[in-house]
């Protein structure tokens, strides 16, 4: 069984926003400046115009292996299905919103047209059909690789396993799979990783991904 | 047996007219209330499932006639979105979590009071204890009402019986609130019984269930607040369960003061029930300021939270204290109802003010180049008004709920 | 939208019955399955998927033409893809292109013909079908063209560039056969100095190789926001130290920016400062020398030694770095250091860098100047023509489908702008182009005189009483998916000259500002819903690109063949007749024509005289051979039939000329596939794309590199197809043709002359003063120019374009974010707006994003909703080509 993760080289990000409106359009997503299941966040840092920089952080749910909006969801509406992918059934969500709260990404928000808590769900339905997200296939530079973290051949093994990364929010624990490919430019990383964020490189993030994937796997729902 | 009492299980129905039911001078104040709150509701209501909501789907539906009618729920949407949305992504619980905190932890703190007096065979609580937890219980029900007005889409609470989740917090509400409420109506049954032999029998097991319950249930709201990890202010409480029991004592009191010198003011035993009172809220003042000091809370300092921070200390905890030497209670109880209530929001508010959207660490991200300007240092979104007036229902409604018991079952003279 | 109102799931309820919802509550079963509701969608997106048609199409959304994947499902587009075949757009689609649905399925979409029935400007239109709109317009315009004795020129065309090019060869049919000369389209608002300069240079404007770039200087081509395919896509996955280094100049702190390796800011309008003393460099360093630069200089360029003279003895000696720091607030140090790096860059990667110039290139009055300073260092470092560099390239074959058999009609009078242009001014004004803003100008005043004067008609000569000689009015203007109102410099002004027109034509999908001033508007299809004409690209990776129809037109919307061919044929007889009495010469035919005579009478369908039927009906015999003398030696009458030029539709074309230029095989890829280049046809072999989605095959080990992959693996063009060949020294320094030319100073009203090399003009630079901002206008990357103004999927993204100032200088005036201002310009015109203020811009500088601010009121999400560029830009025009200068807006803030 798969399970699907995503490697982003944020670098190439300019911010164009093609991604959220890719995903609007498969996912059907609600209208409204803030109801996108995808983001491009802003950074701005500096003091003048002479010393000043903007960074441009592309983000979405990090569909986490340890996901803790899983386990406050009181009806069992938010669930992980095949894949590792997490995911909201609407018609089991009562939107109290609990979700939202232990996210630590503020990757949910309330979708008012299917009256439930909505996220990223990795386009699940068309990766089957077409192997990868809307946002991956429509970006203009490619900061995503949407794949398998199970399969050694797949761009995205190979990607991780040539590359430093890093996740965000890592002193959550909550194993998040969105993996943040570091910029090999030290000045632009010094520019966009604050001071904590760890390097890691796949061999030794693997045996952790691994343990606690084998051990939610069990919850994986039949999708 | 007076006249126009029915008796019935070993309880005294009062016989009272519609007129005595439902048109006295409490419960036309609670009306006033509940039609604030009415107003609230249906806008509410109106915006969840009457309200046209457009999405892409919606968009590729359109045509020639429902093409104005699109085109005015899209415009709405994408300029004025902030002035119809009910629940920003950023700050998913605000003021219904914190009536419900403040109504429900009081309540049940009260009912614990209650118990523990009765525990320790105090002579007022077996004057007192029925209406108290009455009151308790009714206060409870109402903070109940405010989270019920919280979810977005109550039609699918039966999932949580259909598919339980026991790992989490809030779905051991259904659990634990299915005993307590029923739990609680019992205790407040064997308070008030005709039947003495029996009620004497089970005074001691009741109570110290009861005892235990209580203090399950602020374990779980502790539970339930502390799963949410990112919320570093919430998990950085120490027994934050223990915070949530003092706190609610302290509102406790001031219901049950304010309800003694509004409505019990004739009885013999008043000046008694409102010294232990008295005593009480001295000391739960005096452990929270030393849970307070203990846990190194100290002021959170950027607006609106250190005025939230501050109306609690001062008027919550603070100047009830002073009154309370200068015997000044009545005056002090109304404080710590409004301090606590500030204490509430401050929970609420604050454990969601840390913006979740600093992932890079280097500082909160805006969502577009022009969203920058909008960033600030901390998260806090006014409460709408049809939440406000919703509040203000759910305590018409609290008080709705112990007028009618108190009417028909008296429980302001039980029978000790 | 579903039409099963579901409580649980509001989809857009209805105004419908409560009743509705009651029953469809009690038909969801309550007690469903765990679980079902996310199966069940995720099963009907599968569904979806499979069961859906995928039509190869190209976008339309901006001029780039990306190639897309449309997925239809029951006859509505649900979703587009991008096409990785071809190459152009490197299997991406922007914002705009997702946004296509919004176009689409815009609820304010033209539904049905309208005409015009309030006060012109009132926005009051009744809706008519197609055959009542179309015989509304032919017979006001064989009236027009009657009155104005058969001068086509009358009729005015207008064609904007989101029309893509792919459908302006069928409305220049229509222009060819109306045989009108003033046409007008984008070019003098959008990329005419740099097209001009470059070519003028190098012959070609070229585009830029970002694959191979090692060195990018770009002066204000805001790539990460003005998005042009491929360069946008190339450039920014070899930023941060991937392969290229690039530094970005500019007044703002734009989305490029945050990717240059170095960001430099400028003070606006002084770019040729910087470039001269970039060129003043290279020859007082001897760059020039390099190795590289000499032998391809040596080989290639002409004019070396003039450039080394005028930048050491002549006007250039002056334009030293210290000089530009002076003006462009740049340090000259840092001028000389860019100088010796771009030199070392070109040398060492054999001229692999590139001094990017900018699409958009209206900015100032200076700007001829500065491309041609631009073009000129480029030359000289040898950048021109070669991998990395500035590829000149060149398309693949392919046929055109202009008409190009119709008459030249002799009443047809030469173009409006250019033949009232005053003698000396706009040296470089483009004879078949023209400038927006002089065609405008010049025509309202005609059209204001001519009106006052009593609308006379023409004497014999074309000359009108009140109008001076060679001025005729121009009485009908068609504008096909074009919006001046909101593309040209001062919006009332084009208000007032669309009123001054008895017909205004508007074919678009909104009603947008021009439409809303329209007397006819003819509801126009979308992309989505047409087949266009194969175009040809000529990129570092040339190729074919097909649009097909993806969806069947909606509401009453038909594309513009229909309605150039379905007027044509309206029009073509009474035209024919008007032209035919207006060229009789009695004198030559010696024959009297009667009053009522119409030749239309006497034309077969292939518009061959009757004689038979001609003699028939007129007994004078002398007259008889007249009329056929004139018809059939004088005017070759059969040549005047317009609907000549639609006998082959779209698809047919398309097909033929395929078929006819590149085989069977090659067809049908292309109709299917939506791209061509010769050796396609094995890729598609080979299953590297899936037959069914049209998209890359699910396992395509590497998604990201199979686009560049695909095309060097299959392409069968020889490697240096791009590189053009060429003999001898092909590129020109210096212009001797423009030397000495005259152009009329706009600031100080008096003659100056053109240099064969560029010059620094003090009096062509406005300064703001103390108080004013200098107005740069741009693009954020979801907005092409006013197109979308409507699209609810962009507003969601950016539904406001604040005015940018620099956020000290807001301080100072008490300006937060939103702060309500008023803008006043050079014109004394006030426009309201809210102020963004920032760090990102400087304090002389006013950023103003494009594409806002329509005032149009049958646009729900477009009135008002920002700030339109028309109106905040003073009517300012480039002196030497006529394009607008936009930039040279100066305004003043106020807070309200």
């Amino acid at each position: 069984m798969a399970n699907y993760a995503m490697a982003l080289e944020y670098q190439n990000c300019i911010d164009c926003r093609a991604c959220e409106v890719a995903c609007k359009d498969e996912n059907q997503v609600m209208l409204g400046a803030d109801k996108q299941r995808i983001w491009v966040g802003v950074v701005e840092g500096g003091k003048t115009l002479a010393d000043m920089f903007v960074n441009f952080y592309p983000s979405q749910c990090n569909h986490c292996v340890d996901a803790p909006c899983v386990t406050v969801c009181p009806t069992g509406a938010s669930h992980f299905v095949e894949g590792g992918i997490v995911k909201v059934d609407y018609d089991m969500c009562i939107i109290c919103k609990g979700c939202m709260e232990a996210c630590p990404y503020e990757a949910r928000f309330v979708d008012e047209t299917r009256h439930a808590v909505d996220k990223c769900t990795f386009c699940d339905g068309r990766t089957q059909e077409f192997g990868t997200t809307a946002c991956s296939a429509t970006c203009p530079t490619k900061v995503r690789t949407f794949g398998d973290l199970d399969d050694p051949n797949s761009l995205l093994r190979k990607t991780l396993e040539s590359r430093e990364f890093f996740v965000l929010k890592e002193g959550e624990d909550t194993l998040p799979k969105l993996f943040y490919l570091v910029p090999q430019d030290e000045k632009f990383r010094k520019r966009t990783m604050g001071e904590g964020i760890k390097i890691h490189k796949w061999s030794d993030m693997a045996p952790k991904y691994e343990a606690a994937t084998a051990k939610r796997r069990t919850e994986w729902k039949e999708a | 047996m007076e006249r126009g009492v029915k008796e019935c299980c070993g309880l005294n129905f009062k016989s009272v007219s519609f007129g005595e039911l439902f048109l006295n001078k409490t419960m036309l104040f609670a009306y006033v209330l509940l039609a604030v709150g009415l107003i609230g509701w249906i806008q509410i209501y109106g915006l969840r499932f009457g309200h046209d909501f457009v999405n892409v789907k919606d968009m590729i539906g359109v045509d020639a006639d429902n093409a104005k009618q699109l085109a005015l729920a899209m415009k709405e949407q994408i300029f004025g979105m902030h002035h119809i949305e009910e629940i920003p992504r950023t700050e998913p619980w605000g003021i219904f979590v914190a009536q419900y905190t403040y109504l429900l932890y009081g309540g049940s703190a009260l009912i614990f009071l209650t118990a523990l007096a009765e525990l320790f065979n105090l002579h007022i609580a077996h004057k007192a204890s029925a209406a108290l937890m009455t009151l308790g219980i009714a206060l409870a029900l109402g903070g109940m009402t405010s989270i019920a007005s919280d979810w977005g889409n109550p039609l699918n609470i039966y999932w949580m019986i259909l598919n339980p989740q026991p790992h989490s917090g809030m779905w051991m509400m259904l659990p634990l609130y299915s005993i307590y409420i029923p739990f609680t109506f019992v205790e407040i049954y064997f308070l008030m019984t005709n039947k003495r032999e029996l009620a004497k029998k089970l005074a001691l097991p009741l109570v110290v269930i009861g005892l235990g319950i209580d203090v399950a249930e602020f374990y779980i709201q502790g539970i339930l607040f502390q799963l949410n990890e990112p919320r570093h202010l919430w998990t950085n409480f120490p027994s934050l369960w223990l915070y949530f029991l003092l706190t609610g004592m302290v509102s406790g009191i001031a219901f049950a003061l304010i309800y003694a010198g509004l409505a019990l003011r004739e009885k013999e035993w008043y000046e008694e029930l409102k010294v232990t009172l008295r005593k009480a809220g001295i000391v739960t003042i005096i452990l929270v300021a030393l849970y307070e000091t203990i846990s190194g809370l100290a002021g959170i300092h950027e607006a609106p939270f250190s005025t939230m921070f501050w109306g609690y200390v001062v008027v919550g905890l603070a100047l009830p204290l002073v009154l309370f030497f200068i015997k000044q209670d009545f005056l002090a109880a109304i404080l710590m109802a409004i301090g606590t209530f500030s204490a509430r929001e401050l929970f609420v508010y604050a454990g969601n003010a840390e913006p979740m959207t600093n992932r890079f660490g280097m500082g909160p991200e805006a969502f577009s180049t022009y969203n920058v300007a909008e960033l600030e240092k901390v998260v806090y979104e006014n409460p709408h008004t049809m939440e406000v007036l919703i509040i203000i229902g759910c305590v018409g409604l609290g008080i709705a709920i112990f007028k009618l018991l108190d009417t028909l079952l008296d429980v302001s003279n039980q029978p000790h | 939208m579903s039409k099963i109102v579901d409580l649980k799931r509001r989809n857009f309820i209805k105004g419908s019955a409560a009743a509705a919802a009651a029953a469809s509550i009690a038909s969801t079963s309550a007690f469903a399955g765990s679980y079902d509701d996310a199966k069940n969608l995720k099963q009907q997106k599968e569904e979806d998927i499979k069961n859906a048609k995928y039509t190869t199409s190209v976008c339309g959304m901006c001029v780039n033409m990306c190639g897309i994947v449309a997925r239809n499902v029951n006859g509505k587009i649900t979703k587009i893809d991008p096409n990785p075949l071809f190459t152009k757009n490197r299997n991406f689609m922007c914002a705009r292109g997702n946004a296509g649905l919004g176009a689409a399925y815009d609820p304010d979409r033209i539904k049905k013909p309208m005409i015009r029935v309030g006060e012109k400007g009132s926005g009051k239109f009744k809706e008519v079908s197609w055959d009542e709109a179309l015989d509304f317009i032919a017979n006001k315009l064989t009236k027009i063209i009657e009155e104005e004795r058969d001068n086509r020129s009358t009729v005015a065309f207008g064609a904007g560039a989101s029309t893509g090019n792919m459908g302006d060869p069928v409305f220049a049919n229509l222009i060819n056969g109306i045989g009108s000369s003033n046409f007008i389209d984008h070019f003098s608002t959008c990329f005419a100095p740099s097209f001009l300069a470059n070519k003028m240079t190098f012959g070609s404007w070229g585009n830029g190789d970002f694959r191979h770039t090692k060195y990018q200087l770009n002066l204000g081509a805001n790539r990460a926001e003005g998005i042009v395919t491929p360069d946008t896509l190339d450039m920014f996955r070899r930023t941060h130290e991937r392969g290229m280094k690039t530094v970005y100049i500019d007044p703002r702190y734009t989305n490029t920016a945050t990717h240059a390796d170095e960001y430099i800011n400028i003070k606006p309008g002084t770019d040729l400062a910087f470039m001269l003393a970039m060129i003043y460099e290279t020859i007082h360093n001897e760059y020039y020398k390099l190795p590289y630069q000499s032998e391809y200089i040596a080989k290639n360029v002409k004019g070396m030694e003039e450039l080394i003279e005028f930048f050491t003895t002549g006007e250039g000696k002056n334009y030293t770095p210290e000089w530009a720091e002076k003006i462009t607030d740049i340090p000259a140090a840092t001028i000389k250091r860019l100088a010796k790096e771009f030199a070392e860059a070109s040398n060492k990667y054999k001229g692999a860098a590139n001094c990017y110039r900018s699409r958009k290139s209206t900015w100032y009055y200076q700007d001829y100047d500065f491309r041609r300073a631009q073009a000129i260092f480029n030359s000289i470092n040898g950048t021109v023509n070669v991998r990395g560099g500035i590829l000149l390239g060149r398309g693949l074959k392919l046929e055109k489908y202009e008409y190009e058999d119709f008459p030249i009609y002799d009443n047809a009078r030469p173009r409006i702008d250019i033949a009232t242009i005053e003698k000396g001014e706009y040296p470089l004004a483009n004879p078949v182009k023209g400038s927006w803003q002089v065609f405008r100008d010049h025509i309202l005043d005609i059209n204001t005189r001519w009106n006052k004067a009593g609308r006379p008609r023409p004497d014999e000569d074309g000359n009108y009483k009140g109008l001076k000689e060679g001025e005729y009015p121009v009485r009908s203007i068609f504008i096909y998916k074009q919006n001046p109102m909101q593309s040209v410099p001062d919006y009332y002004k084009t208000a007032e000259f669309l009123k001054s027109i008895d017909l205004v034509v508007v074919n678009d999908i909104i009603v947008n500002d021009t439409a809303f001033y329209a007397d006819v508007i003819l509801p126009d299809v979308s992309y989505l819903e047409r087949t266009s004409l194969v175009k040809s690209f000529a990129l570092s990776e040339p190729a074919i690109v097909w649009r097909s129809k993806a969806m069947e037109p909606m509401y009453d919307s038909k594309n513009i063949y229909y309605m150039c061919s379905n007027l044509a044929k309206r029009v073509e007889k009474p035209l024919v007749d008007t032209t035919f009495k207006y060229t009789w010469d009695e004198d030559d035919l010696e024959a009297k024509l009667p009053k009522d005579f119409k030749i239309s009478k006497y034309l077969t369908e292939d518009f061959e005289v009757n004689e038979a039927k001609l003699k028939a009906d007129i007994k004078d015999e002398k007259l008889v051979k007249a009329i056929i003398t004139h018809a059939n030696d004088d005017l070759e009458i059969e040549t005047y039939k317009i609907t000549n030029a639609f006998k082959e539709s779209i698809v047919d074309f398309n097909r033929r000329v395929m078929k006819e230029t590149y085989g069977e095989e090659a067809a049908k890829i292309a109709e299917e596939y939506g791209a061509y280049w010769p050796g396609i046809e094995g890729a598609i072999k080979d299953g590297v794309i899936d037959p069914k989605y049209k998209v890359l095959k699910k396992d395509t080990p590497d998604k990201h590199e199979a686009v560049y992959g695909i095309y060097e693996k299959y392409s069968t063009l020889p490697k240096d197809f791009p590189i053009l060949p060429k003999k001898g020294k092909w590129i020109k320094l210096a212009q001797h043709e423009l030397e000495g030319k005259t152009f009329k100073n706009p600031n100080t009203g008096k003659m100056e002359k053109l240099g064969k090399f560029p010059m620094w003009r003090d009096s062509l630079f406005r300064e703001p003063k103390e108080g004013e901002f200098k107005v740069v206008l741009g693009r954020h990357a979801y907005f092409t120019q006013s197109a979308g103004v409507n699209n609810a999927l962009l507003l969601d993204l950016m539904n406001y374009n604040y005015i940018w100032i620099n956020d000290e200088v807001a301080a100072k005036k008490g300006l937060k974010f939103k702060d309500d201002v008023i803008l006043t310009n050079k014109d004394g015109k006030e426009i309201k707006a809210k102020v963004f203020p920032t760090k990102r811009i400087r304090k002389d500088t006013a950023y103003i994003a494009t594409g806002f601010g329509s005032k149009s009121k049958l646009l729900t999400l477009g009135e008002n909703n920002g700030i339109s560029q028309a109106e905040v830009c003073d009517n300012s025009i480039d002196p030497i080509i006529g394009s607008a200068s936009m930039n040279e807006t100066i305004i003043t803030i106020k807070k309200v």
